[in-house]
């Protein structure tokens, strides 16, 4: 993909949140040719203020002002997941293109909201699932494309660690939807992304290991069965102790091949085909861009997307209507647990 | 009583019986010349004169071969799975329990060195209760393929799913000292095309004191890479995870 921005004048960045989320997204910002972050604004005017003085950025504490100024072409959204619909609304009600943070939101019918608000005012709405930005995961999916592997039959994925540690709010199922909404959505919306096909069943074992006096869950294990009969499962923990790194580990298995990932590794990808064994380094997954590296930063190359989307009027891969899949089927999974029985997803 | 090419050092004095002779050809000469040891064609004369039995014939004989040594008052040490169905593991229960003879399974992962010391953990409670398990067992596509009887579902009682869910299933039954209260298991489109039965599947289990676990077994991988008797614990409030 050709990250490249055509600068003809600069895009202003409205950044809503000040959390971890929020920092992360202004320090890309501010390397991405052509993009300038206006303002910040937080609920918390103190936690914005002090924010905003570390990162030498603007402070609007006036929603309504940040949001009506003329500079501003995106909103980036930050926020806790709870508030995702509310300030997608307003954002795309003042005539702003919007990116938020994954998952979309917490109800299909927020979801559906937001997509439909955003076709009528006919802005750009990406909802940001950075794993499709990570190089070696996006060095897995055209690996797949290729036919590297054959057809894919069998998907394994983990991604298990201790709950975050900067915020509360995730470990508030109100507020974050627990670690299936939250985190296994990750790998639900990539096994998606990968097979160009929503899986026709999907169980799930759903349940709070360690977290006994919040409620929220902690730990899931999902099986998605996809219409070819391929099997995909999925581990999601925020169980694990807090000395525990964090752990994302891929296994996808072709016909023909196989192919792992493991963030932990100094080689994170390894493809085994008839051909022999391939080792993907860190450097060899960077992008060139006219003779440079680009930085292999996700969230960089996320941001880069959908500015170059904003700026050249191209359709957002990454639309509610593809978020909207994710989030059907990790609510799928909290049903099947609540359930005991697989549940058929349909449409 | 084994008909095997491998045959486990410091047995290999142990008489075999040459049950086999028509149907796989020259190979149990084969292995009582390398192994030095008498080859039998009638199996009750090979056990009046022995003390206990190894069964590492296929799966599907294990029942009657069990039977057989137990009714002669041998000890039995049987290979994995016990037999192909549960009425015949039923009998053969209730067979030593009336013979008074030592049976055991081959559940050879109890004897590793990782498992071993993963089980010591948990026992000392170095990770609290054990919470949750996933583990995975995964062999190279083509080793069960080179053995016939491997991928035929009468002779060895099925495919991946039975041989390896009775490995995993027994470590997670060892490690958390509960019993299995539900299982859902879905097998996956095979990766090999040619075989008869399934080479894959993902199970998910809930024992009797709320421990979850997962298993992953399948003969999938490329070759020159497999794992075998993987399996990672996540504990309680200790919150500790032992890892393979």
């Amino acid at each position: 993909m050709d990250l490249r921005v055509t600068v003809t004048s600069e895009l202003g960045v409205a950044l809503l949140g000040y959390g971890f989320m929020g920092s992360t997204h202004l320090l890309s910002w501010r390397l991405i040719e052509g993009c300038k972050v206006i303002g910040v604004w937080g609920r918390n005017a103190s936690r914005l203020n002090s924010f905003c003085e570390e990162y030498g950025v603007e402070a609007f504490h006036d929603l309504d002002k940040l949001l009506r100024d003329e500079r501003v072409d995106i909103v980036d959204i930050c926020t806790p997941t709870y508030t995702h619909h509310e300030l997608t609304v307003m954002s795309i009600e003042a005539g702003k293109n919007v990116i938020v943070e994954k998952p979309i939101a917490l109800s299909l019918n927020e979801a559906d909201d937001m997509i439909s608000k955003s076709r009528r005012a006919g802005v750009k709405f990406m909802v940001a699932h950075v794993l499709r930005f990570f190089p070696d995961y996006k060095r897995v999916k055209e690996l797949v494309e290729q036919r590297s592997i054959g057809n894919v039959a069998s998907l394994r994925a983990h991604r298990v660690g201790p709950a975050p540690s900067w915020s509360s709010w995730f470990l508030d199922k109100n507020k974050s939807g627990g670690v299936v909404i939250d985190l296994a959505i990750h790998d639900i919306d990539y096994f998606v992304w990968l097979m160009r096909s929503m899986p026709v069943s999907v169980y799930a074992k759903v349940t709070n290991l360690v977290h006994k006096d919040h409620d929220v869950d902690d730990y899931a294990l999902i099986t998605l069965v996809f219409p070819d009969g391929a099997v995909g499962f999925i581990e999601a923990s925020w169980a694990m102790p807090s000395s525990f790194p964090f752990t994302m580990k891929l296994e996808i298995i072709g016909d023909n091949g196989m192919l792992q990932l493991d963030n932990r590794l100094s080689i994170p990808l390894r493809m085994w085909t008839s051909k022999g064994e391939e080792t993907f380094s860190p450097e060899s997954l960077q992008v060139r861009l006219g003779g440079q590296f680009l930085p292999l930063d996700p969230f960089y190359r996320e941001l880069s997307y959908f500015a170059k989307c904003v700026k050249e009027d191209i359709d957002v891969e990454m639309s509610g209507e593809e978020a909207r899949k994710s989030l059907l089927l990790a609510i799928a999974a909290l049903k099947s647990s609540h359930s005991n029985a697989p549940v058929t997803v349909s449409g | 009583m084994q008909i095997a090419t491998r045959a486990p050092r410091g047995l290999c004095r142990t008489p075999i019986w040459l049950g086999f002779m028509k149907r796989i050809g020259c190979l149990p000469h084969v292995f009582a010349d390398v192994h030095k040891i008498d080859l039998f064609s009638n199996l009750d004369d090979l056990l009046r004169k022995v003390d206990a039995v190894i069964i590492t014939a296929e799966n599907s004989l294990h029942h009657n071969y069990a039977i057989r040594a137990i009714e002669y008052g041998l000890n039995v040490l049987c290979e994995k799975p016990m037999t192909t169905s549960l009425t015949d593991a039923d009998d053969v229960v209730r067979a030593v329990n009336r013979s008074g003879v030592k049976f055991q399974m081959c559940y050879v992962m109890r004897y590793h060195t990782v498992t071993r010391v993963a089980k010591s953990l948990l026992d000392e409670g170095r990770i609290g209760k054990v919470l949750a398990m996933v583990g995975s067992n995964r062999v190279r596509r083509d080793l069960p393929i080179a053995r016939d009887w491997f991928v035929d579902k009468d002779r060895a009682g099925g495919g991946a799913i039975m041989d390896h869910t009775v490995h995993l299933s027994d470590l997670m039954r060892w490690y958390t000292g509960s019993e299995v209260e539900e299982v859902y298991t879905v097998s996956g489109r095979n990766i090999n095309p040619n075989i008869g039965v399934e080479d894959n599947f993902s199970t998910t289990l809930r024992f009797e004191n709320g421990t979850l676990g997962h298993i992953d077994g399948s003969w999938a991988y490329s070759s020159g890479y497999y794992t075998w008797g993987r399996c990672g614990a996540r504990g309680d409030w200790e919150r500790g995870r032992s890892d393979d």
